[in-house]
């Protein structure tokens, strides 16, 4: 079985983010580089998805030619492969134009299973899965907490507003999951260097063919960002025995209009 | 004038804040027109009378047939219906920025040659370039705000719930029943569904509520949750979670406040035991009122409290919890 696993390099929700306010787009230089931690949970889930189903992992990733970190660590961890498309310009691509590309990235990898996470930590749309399947016509089985396969269908649990759903996919399908779904995998010595020997293949927007001619065309343009003033410390106060009532007049007066 | 398409959902679930939200923003702009997925019989007069009632203007209504048991499919296909019936004179699709509305959107925004724009707050006419929507993004919790719009097709867009006015009513709202008639992609298939575990029945939900109480790791147990959930109980308030209180197994995941859990901004916003990790402010800090509770004095939440209290939850909780049944003796 063939899974490919979607993985994106993002900021460090750890530390402050910036935007370059001149272009709109995340300032990548300001702040360490990492996986987004549900990519890395996804990379688990396929792992253990593709048990005892002659598994074949692909990572793929699209990114600044420094997100080739973030597949490289895929392969420290299992994946036996990893595709990169990286291209100056898809700097700042929206949605459409990056489920164009992620597309025609998995088209040549012809996956019987694609895995994602259930949203990115900087874009956070949790929309490109659903999208991705749209273009591929791959059966979208997305925001599962838990998931398994018998090679043939996809089982899984989904949580969104209206409630828990137990569905079923058949294959190919496309799985994003929640952080409930699998532990992060660390990578060993071992594995470290087995990665060195697999293959990582590095594409252009005119390697990918005609989806990538549609991905170079932008649908979307940011007009301003702007840093909203941050919030400042309060009053702060110790407890003594009357900081109760105090909480329950500033919830009263907050909210009595 | 420019039309609107929102999409307000299953009839059964179609009335909600998030429906009002749509339809009032879509009515800044343009006239509002909803759509919902029924079953063949279409939409109740009651239903269509509530819509009009909140500002649409008309009601375009589909039997979603198959698409009813598979995810998605069914409502893409229902929205592309809609956005063929219009012909032209369509300024934007709305959907709800749900987990299952911004997919909807999504693969909503590649059928028709569209584009998708998420996390919105605000949509107005521009300036200087009439008929091009521009809309108004929350970014990482509201740390940025920024300002954009679609270069090519038809915007969908996915607005938040608890946005915008209310619409003014609408006389009537003559119902259209759309035909599916297309053969659906590949889809996975909901074999059943149940309520969240944590949903709280009588609870109002994490995203729109007016006051939040959430707990944190410094809660210390399930029990001590409870003191959470009995302080919601008490205003009427949603019950959140930080991740470490999640991760600690103190309550259900669906309460996560954060930014991989619910972004919310009520007018209140209580913080019991959080400390207050940047990933957990990036979920609450647009909040009007922040108060907070920690035993740490160096707790980063302080930095973003009106009102900060150091010390014990159990200890203050049980003063809190008499001050309010007084309070609401007094009222």
């Amino acid at each position: 079985m063939k899974i490919a696993v979607l993985v994106k390099q993002v900021p460090d929700t750890g530390q402050d983010r910036h935007f370059d306010t001149a272009t709109g787009r995340v300032d990548r230089d300001r702040s360490d580089a990492v996986a987004s931690e549900i990519d890395e949970r996804a990379l688990a889930a396929a792992i253990a998805l593709g048990a005892g189903h002659d598994p074949e992992v692909v990572a793929v990733t699209m990114g600044p030619v420094g997100s080739a970190a973030v597949v490289r660590r895929c392969l420290a961890v299992g994946a036996d492969a990893a595709v990169q498309i990286t291209d100056d310009r898809l700097a700042g691509a929206d949605l459409v134009q990056t489920a164009h590309v992620i597309a025609a990235a998995l088209r040549a990898i012809e996956p019987d299973v694609v895995v994602a996470g259930f949203k990115s930590s900087d874009g956070g749309a949790g929309a490109l899965p659903a999208m991705v399947a749209e273009i591929l016509g791959l059966a979208q089985a997305t925001q599962l907490r838990s998931v398994e396969t018998d090679g043939q269908v996809i089982h899984g649990e989904r949580v969104d507003e209206a409630g828990v759903h137990t569905m079923t996919a058949p294959l190919p399908a496309l799985v994003s999951v929640t952080e409930e779904a699998a532990e992060i995998l660390v990578a060993g010595l071992k594995g470290i260097m087995a990665a060195k020997r697999k293959p990582l293949t590095v594409l252009g927007l005119d390697e990918l063919g005609s989806g990538g001619a549609r991905a170079a065309q932008p649908t979307t343009a940011v007009l301003e960002v702007v840093r909203r003033a941050a919030r400042t410390r309060g009053r702060v106060i110790h407890d003594d025995g009357q900081a109760g009532a105090e909480i329950a007049a500033l919830i009263a007066g907050s909210t009595n209009n | 004038m420019a039309r609107v398409l929102c999409y307000v959902g299953r009839a059964a679930q179609a009335l909600s804040e998030a429906t009002t939200s749509l339809l009032g923003v879509a009515a800044g702009v343009g006239e509002p027109i909803a759509v919902v997925a029924t079953g063949p019989e279409g939409p109740s007069p009651e239903l269509v009378a509530e819509l009009a009632r909140r500002g649409a203007s008309a009601v375009y209504a589909g039997d979603l047939g198959d698409g009813a048991g598979l995810l998605t499919v069914g409502e893409v296909a229902l929205l592309e219906a809609a956005v063929g019936a219009l012909g032209g004179g369509l300024a934007a699709v709305l959907v709800p920025s749900s987990t299952a509305g911004r997919e909807i959107g999504g693969r909503l925004a590649l059928r028709i040659g569209g584009a998708l724009l998420v996390d919105v707050v605000a949509l107005d006419a521009g300036q200087g370039d009439p008929g091009r929507l521009v809309t108004t993004h929350d970014v990482w919790g509201g740390s940025f705000v920024s300002r954009a719009h679609a270069t090519a097709g038809v915007p969908v867009i996915a607005v938040r719930a608890g946005v915008g006015g209310a619409a003014p009513a609408a006389q009537e709202a003559p119902v259209a029943m759309l035909e599916l008639t297309g053969s659906l992609p590949p889809a996975a298939r909901i074999v059943g569904t149940r309520p969240a575990e944590a949903a709280g029945a009588d609870r109002p939900a994490l995203g729109v509520a007016d006051i939040v109480v959430a707990g944190g790791r410094g809660v210390g147990s399930v029990e001590g949750f409870g003191l959470v959930e009995e302080v919601a109980e008490a205003l009427g308030a949603a019950v959140g979670a930080s991740r470490a209180a999640v991760e600690a197994g103190y309550c259900d995941k669906s309460l996560q406040v954060g930014q991989t859990g619910v972004i919310v901004a009520p007018r209140v916003y209580l913080a019991l035991g959080i400390s207050g990790a940047l990933q957990h402010r990036m979920g609450m800090q647009t909040s009007e009122v922040v108060i907070a509770v920690n035993k740490d004095s160096e707790a980063p939440i302080f930095e973003i409290a009106d009102l900060g209290v150091v010390g014990d939850v159990h200890a203050i909780v049980p003063q809190l919890l008499t001050a309010l049944a007084e309070n609401g003796a007094a009222s």
